[in-house]
């Protein structure tokens, strides 16, 4: 299959329930409206955006294809790395134009968020976002990855919530760029929202970590056994 | 005749359970294959490696084409179980260019008639150098039976290999050159003298097993 033919291939076997596609639509909704009677407010709806998409990328891979349903795609490919990259692309892509509505939105509303959600920090809390939920729900069951994720923020903010704090990311020490990484790579949404400025560097870092592991997921993609597994 | 698949020295296990162990097979272009073997032989492992699927432990896979700067083109399936039940069975063909005007979903359908989609959508076209089925007939009632053995020949004839694995002796009987009947994770000709009682065996053992 060519590459048209796979990402139609991908979209026609619905990786995202309709119900969680017409929650994006109503968070998109809301989103332009709150943007559109305050412009300072888009962040609240580009937050919102950003959780749903920690569920709408983790949409699983390995267990619908050990079921069989990407057969016709995979049986014979010369490898599985284009078709695994379009499964993310289609994975992603409903959470990222639901993005661009509502930057756009803001950006025509004049909001000052607008640059940044577009090509700037919040933009690589999207990309973060879209690599991380996708890379670790590969080989889990669709949102699988998203609840872990929430868990484990949820965890964080009860147990250690300085953590999260900006204040307490930037604090001073000989790791300070490795903590604002990783800080960012499990806190995306601290890219959202009027926090005291993080080091570019540090945002650089996490969206590049987070670009590494999708590309580790996808390469590993290769060598895995895709034997059939029972539905029932 | 060239040969389309080539399996050598191929094992492959999961977990402690050997499922191949050194298993050799060829199909060359324009014959069909019969696989046959108990329940929990190896067969679907085998179609799927035969695929590229599944990755063997040892051994080597090869395939070759009709076209000879191309990989070969395989068709494999794996039988309705591995159709997504949640997709509209209009948009599914029409991925392949099959036009069935059903606004059903796959899980609406029997098993048999989800089947027979399968294959339809399969078997559409002309253009392969190896196909793959696994247990084909299952649930397809005695005219649609026809019509896939009817389609198995056409493949044939248009210089396709085929590999079929079934436990209908009486429908592979239609279509196949030959036999191969995998046992402790081997495959072995039947065509040797001695191994027709075994088979024999096997196959009424299946059988009464699938009456029960």
């Amino acid at each position: 299959m060519n590459h048209v033919a796979t990402a139609r291939f991908f979209a026609t076997l619905s990786l995202h329930p309709p119900y969680t596609l017409l929650i994006l639509v109503a968070i998109v909704g809301i989103g332009i409206w709150t943007t559109s009677t305050s412009p300072s407010e888009l962040d609240s709806g580009l937050g919102m955006l950003l959780f749903a998409q920690m569920f709408l990328a983790s949409s699983g891979f390995l267990v619908r294809a050990r079921r069989g349903h990407f057969d016709p795609l995979l049986a014979g490919a010369d490898n599985r790395t284009g078709p695994v990259a379009w499964h993310w692309v289609v994975s992603v892509a409903p959470g990222v134009v639901g993005w661009m509505c509502l930057a756009g939105a803001g950006y025509f509303q004049g909001s000052p968020m607008a640059v940044s959600a577009l090509v700037g920090g919040r933009a690589a809390a999207l990309f973060i976002v879209s690599a991380l939920a996708w890379a670790a729900g590969f080989g889990l069951t669709r949102g699988a990855a998203g609840v872990a994720w929430v868990a484990v923020l949820f965890g964080l903010l009860i147990g250690r919530a300085d953590l999260l704090s900006p204040s307490s990311a930037l604090a001073a020490s000989g790791w300070t760029g490795l903590r604002h990484t990783a800080t960012l790579v499990v806190c995306p949404f601290l890219l959202i929202g009027s926090h005291p400025a993080l080091a570019p560097e540090a945002i650089f870092a996490a969206a590049l970590s987070s670009a590494v592991l999708l590309l580790i997921v996808l390469r590993l993609s290769d060598g895995l056994d895709l034997y059939l597994v029972d539905r029932a | 005749m060239k040969t389309r698949l080539e399996l050598a020295a191929v094992t492959k296990a999961f977990g402690r359970r050997q499922v191949l162990n050194q298993a050799w097979l060829q199909v060359r272009s324009g014959e069909t294959v019969g696989l046959i073997g108990a329940n929990g032989a190896g067969k679907t492992t085998l179609l799927r490696i035969a695929a590229g699927l599944v990755l063997p432990d040892g051994g080597s896979v090869r395939w070759s084409s009709m076209l000879d700067e191309r990989r070969a083109r395989i068709r494999y399936y794996g039988g309705e179980m591995t159709l997504p039940l949640s997709v509209p069975i209009r948009r599914w063909t029409s991925l392949f260019d099959v036009a069935i005007d059903d606004r059903r979903r796959l899980g609406q359908l029997s098993r048999g008639t989800r089947q027979l989609v399968g294959l339809r959508v399969l078997l559409s076209g002309t253009e392969a150098d190896l196909v793959l089925l696994d247990e084909p007939w299952e649930g397809l009632d005695p005219e649609w039976s026809a019509w896939l053995t009817r389609e198995v020949r056409r493949w044939r004839a248009g210089g396709a290999a085929v590999l079929i694995s079934s436990h209908r002796l009486h429908d592979l009987d239609t279509v196949c050159t030959r036999y191969l009947l995998l046992e402790d994770g081997r495959c072995q000709s039947v065509t040797d003298r001695d191994l027709r009682p075994r088979v024999d065996q096997l196959m009424h053992a299946v059988t009464r097993r699938g009456r029960a």
